[in-house]
């Protein structure tokens, strides 16, 4: 890491210090697989297909990088989906079932998240129990809690007065729908707070190592609550923007998505050990999975195997994060 | 004198709060209880064996997680596993036209050859035991939705029914398999070299491997048994149904960690009986089966089931607390 800083500060092997990082280590296969997919099936490169990926995995991208903030403190959080899911749900309730103000709803259903994240940081570092295990109960009351919102009625926010939200989420702005360039938008914002900022570079080394970082005086307790709050706060926004733009409630929304999250976090280089990764490496990384969910179509593979490529790619990104870990110990 | 008894007394209440199989009694019986008191023809017989015989599904698949635990790693691909090895099970009956026999063994055989993809990532390449045993539920179900078509393949052809049916006891055989299955893995945790090395694995994996033992070789026969332990639960499912389809299994991964949670086996790994296990599967289904039984809101079972968990395990937290506290 100083290594890096320091080629970087002379300012003259600029390319080097690109080459080296970690998020050029994941964008080399993007390339290599899409490069692959276009030279057999060159219809993969059109416009048409790659606005739609993007469209769809800018929900799921956002759940990545929430749960990349525990995944960066070593700890794991597997509720981020059911989390989106509850934002959602909650949001469109208050809107369809109580007449509730649209902005005031949004907030509301982000504050029952963040009430969601306190309680996983609480009892994964006051109560002790495995960040796993923990989250998985979460995982469960939340999931479950999701469909206690719903009335027998769909939530269509289209049909609602006053709900302006979805008008405004249908148009397209440079051929990108608004929360395409609003989740661009959070992850610069969170790339700065990480590289930059004094509370980045707590969050990584108390991910690093717990103790020497608890002696250097930094609250590791309050980091990893933090770390948990944020990755509510982030799946919220992601579970509201999917809901403003199917334009309807839907309890179901966000399921499946923590694994596809910590899979493409995985994939984007950051470190289950903690003490590693990147807003910009998470972007690229679920970019990668869904690339290559996309490509496998292309070439003929039969789509039951989708969850597998994503297995594998996941398996196979964690080996080449010990693999380049095991590389840098002795230098 | 007085506060002499008094002080035996809470120390008998201790004990008991720290044994945890009796600790998972309580709250079966206050189950048992409430849902007598609301369905008060809930304790008849065609209830309770119908608890037993339903609880060995999830069962075989605990048993198989809970060595994992214990050897302090987790297995996320139990339930897949099952499906995964029931799916070739099928398979080799209708499309192979194999005979019983081998059906068994290639449903077993695919399990252990999963278990020990597993145990190799895990002990030989280092990868954290939940990514390495996501990425293989991801593989397992892909491959176990791609070779069935998404649709049940039928054993018909190994004439099965009659053994499904059969009812010893007013029983089922599978539950009896479970039973042995239940008794075998406690011998080989408490009686065997292996189990003994397995739990000292899981409670300090650097000071048994200081003191001579191969970790690796350990934790990996602990994945190869999960492995088949789980094709018996996908077995079991295709027996049942006389059919499988790929849908089956799925959750069960977290299911199967909820019984371990509750059946008193550390998540930190190391402590934990087979004993303990089948309590904490018999909590669970009887829990499950008696909020069915009182038309309980389905998703607010999902929430019943999360707390639950976590209780479950601040309340192991809290034992392990007390334990040290009284060492000392």
């Amino acid at each position: 890491m100083m290594n890096e800083q320091a080629v970087k500060g002379t300012s003259f092997p600029k390319l080097r210090a690109i080459l080296g990082t970690d998020e050029f280590g994941v964008f080399l296969p993007l390339v290599g697989i899409m490069v692959v997919t276009t030279l057999i099936r060159p219809d993969f490169l059109s416009v048409g297909n790659f606005s739609a990926m993007f469209t769809q995995l800018t929900f799921i991208a956002l759940t990545a990088l929430g749960a990349s903030f525990p995944l960066m403190v070593g700890q794991v959080d597997i509720s981020t989906g059911r989390v989106a899911g509850l934002a959602g749900i909650i949001m469109s309730a208050l809107v369809v079932d109580g007449g509730m103000n649209q902005w005031v709803a949004i907030l509301i259903g982000i504050a029952a998240c963040l009430v969601v994240g306190l309680i996983n940081g609480i009892l994964v570092v006051y109560f002790d129990i495995p960040d796993f295990v923990a989250t998985m109960g979460t995982l469960y009351m939340v999931g479950g809690a999701r469909y206690l919102f719903i009335k027998g009625y769909q939530f269509s926010l289209t049909t609602q007065e006053g709900f302006t939200l979805v008008a405004v989420f249908d148009k397209r702005y440079l051929g990108m729908p608004i929360y395409f360039w609003l989740m661009i938008l959070i992850f610069a914002f969170v790339f700065v707070v990480i590289k930059k900022t004094l509370w980045g570079r707590r969050l990584l080394a108390v991910g690093d190592n717990r103790e020497v970082a608890a002696l250097a005086g930094i609250n590791t307790n309050k980091v990893r609550i933090e770390a948990y709050i944020i990755s509510s706060f982030l799946s919220a926004i992601a579970g509201i923007l999917l809901t403003l733009d199917i334009g309807l409630g839907l309890p179901e929304t966000g399921d499946g998505w923590e694994f596809r999250a910590i899979a493409g976090c995985v994939v984007g280089g950051v470190s289950l050990a903690g003490g590693k990764g990147s807003p910009l490496g998470v972007l690229i990384g679920v970019s990668l999975v869904f690339v290559a969910e996309n490509a496998i179509i292309f070439l003929g593979c039969p789509a039951t195997m989708k969850v597998a490529v994503q297995g594998l790619l996941m398996a196979g990104a964690v080996l080449f994060d010990l693999y380049r870990q095991k590389r840098k110990i002795p230098a | 004198m007085n506060e002499k008894q008094k002080s035996n007394k809470s120390d008998i209440l201790l004990k008991l709060f720290l044994n945890p199989e009796i600790g998972i009694m309580i709250p079966i019986l206050i189950v048992c209880v409430i849902t007598t008191m609301l369905k008060p023809n809930f304790l008849t017989w065609k209830y309770i064996s119908s608890i037993l015989v339903g609880s060995v599904f999830i069962g075989a698949a605990t048993l198989g997680e809970c060595l994992i635990i214990m050897s302090g790693e987790i297995d996320l691909s139990v339930g897949m596993n099952g499906c995964l090895a029931g799916i070739v099970m099928a398979m080799a009956a209708s499309e192979w036209h194999l005979p019983l026999i081998p059906c068994l063994l290639l449903c077993l055989l695919t399990g252990a050859a999963v278990g020990l993809l597993n145990g190799f990532c895990v002990c030989h390449l280092g990868l954290s035991s939940w990514i390495t045993t996501l990425a293989t539920q991801f593989i397992c179900q892909g491959l176990a939705v791609t070779i069935s078509q998404g649709a049940p393949i039928s054993i018909m052809s190994l004439n099965t029914g009659e053994f499904v049916r059969a009812k010893p006891l007013g029983l089922s055989w599978m539950f009896f398999i479970f039973i042995a299955l239940i008794i075998l893995l406690d011998i080989l945790i408490r009686r065997t070299r292996y189990g003994y090395y397995l739990r000292s694995v899981g409670g300090n994996q650097d000071a048994s491997v200081m003191a001579g033992l191969n970790a690796k070789r350990i934790k990996l026969i602990a994945f190869v048994l999960a492995g088949v332990f789980a094709a018996v639960s996908g077995m079991f499912d295709t027996l049942n149904a006389g059919a499988m389809n790929a849908a089956f299994g799925g959750g069960r991964e977290f299911r199967a960690i909820i019984c371990c949670a509750v059946g008193g086996i550390s998540m930190a790994g190391g402590a934990g009986s087979s004993f303990g296990v089948a309590l904490g599967v018999l909590l669970f289904h009887t829990l499950w089966y008696c909020l069915r039984i009182l038309d309980v809101n389905t998703n607010l079972q999902l929430v019943l089931i999360g707390l639950i968990l976590v209780m479950s395990v601040i309340m192991d937290t809290q034992r392990k607390r007390l334990e040290a506290r009284k060492m000392v």
